[in-house]
């Protein structure tokens, strides 16, 4: 039976490494799948946001980066994922939707003159890009340690993650 | 921005500024110049609190959707420690992932 307890701690335990902390994250991983859709439902509802915020502004881009969106979601999954590669994947859509958001009102913003706006939009997607990078190497890491050994481009960057 | 009425009657409006730490009175006019200046000055504050509103909102939903994202990494990353130390492996000082001994360590 699934609960809605979030073993946190004992997840950190276990992942440095606490072998009584492990016996006892074992016992309770058929409840990860519950956590997994949690995430993937968080993650869908986290783009819609995103996609509306665009929409508000311009409603035919907004639809383009829909499909941007979606076609680097298929990308990044490839035809067979676990649900967990999923999971990762779908957040770095949401967080190169964030990304891609704040810059176009970053540049609307210098483009107006408005520096107030600029700068906090600025401060904004400093932060958005480094979510982005860390989403892309989690994905690489998890890969690399469960799967084949990947290579990720996102917007023709590589990012390669050694062991 | 007000209105002043002198003793011999009649209406004064007046706008006072800051400059170099001291308030300054501007004396606009009264009558049609009067009424026109202070309708343009409350046009120019009805327009300065328009867009003060719209940056609160602006950085409202700014906020909220950095919480979305923020809730969504966290979730994440606990599903995902969660699924490598299920799957044999710890991570080393908080930073590299390792394989765990048979021995579990």
């Amino acid at each position: 039976m699934e609960t809605e307890v979030r073993p946190d701690e004992l997840l950190l335990a276990a992942s440095e490494g606490d072998a009584e902390a492990l016996e006892e994250l074992k016992t309770l991983t058929p409840q990860m799948p519950g956590w997994i859709r949690d995430a993937y439902d968080l993650g869908r509802q986290t783009e819609d946001r995103i996609i509306s915020l665009i929409a508000a502004k311009d409603r035919l881009s907004a639809e383009g980066v829909r499909m941007q969106a979606r076609e680097m979601l298929q990308d990044l999954a490839g035809s067979d994922p676990s649900p967990l590669e999923g999971v990762l994947c779908r957040r770095i859509t949401c967080n190169w939707l964030h990304v891609h958001f704040l810059e176009i009102e970053f540049s609307k913003a210098v483009k107006a003159g408005k520096d107030d706006r600029a700068n906090m939009y600025q401060r904004w997607l400093s932060s958005a890009e480094k979510r982005l990078l860390q989403s892309v190497k989690a994905l690489a890491q998890t890969r690399r340690l469960l799967g084949p050994n990947v290579q990720v481009n996102i917007a023709e960057k590589q990012i390669n993650v050694t062991g | 921005m007000a209105w002043e009425s002198r003793r011999r009657g009649g209406r004064y409006y007046t706008r006072t500024r800051r400059v170099d730490g001291r308030f300054v009175r501007e004396y606009v006019g009264g009558g049609i110049a009067g009424e026109l200046a202070a309708s343009l000055d409350a046009m120019d504050r009805e327009h300065r609190a328009e867009s003060q509103r719209q940056r609160k909102a602006e950085s409202e939903a700014l906020r909220a959707l950095d919480g979305m994202l923020a809730g969504l990494h966290d979730t994440c990353d606990v599903v995902t420690k969660g699924t490598l130390a299920s799957a044999g492996y710890y991570q080393h000082d908080h930073g590299e992932w390792r394989r765990r001994g048979k021995r579990g360590n």
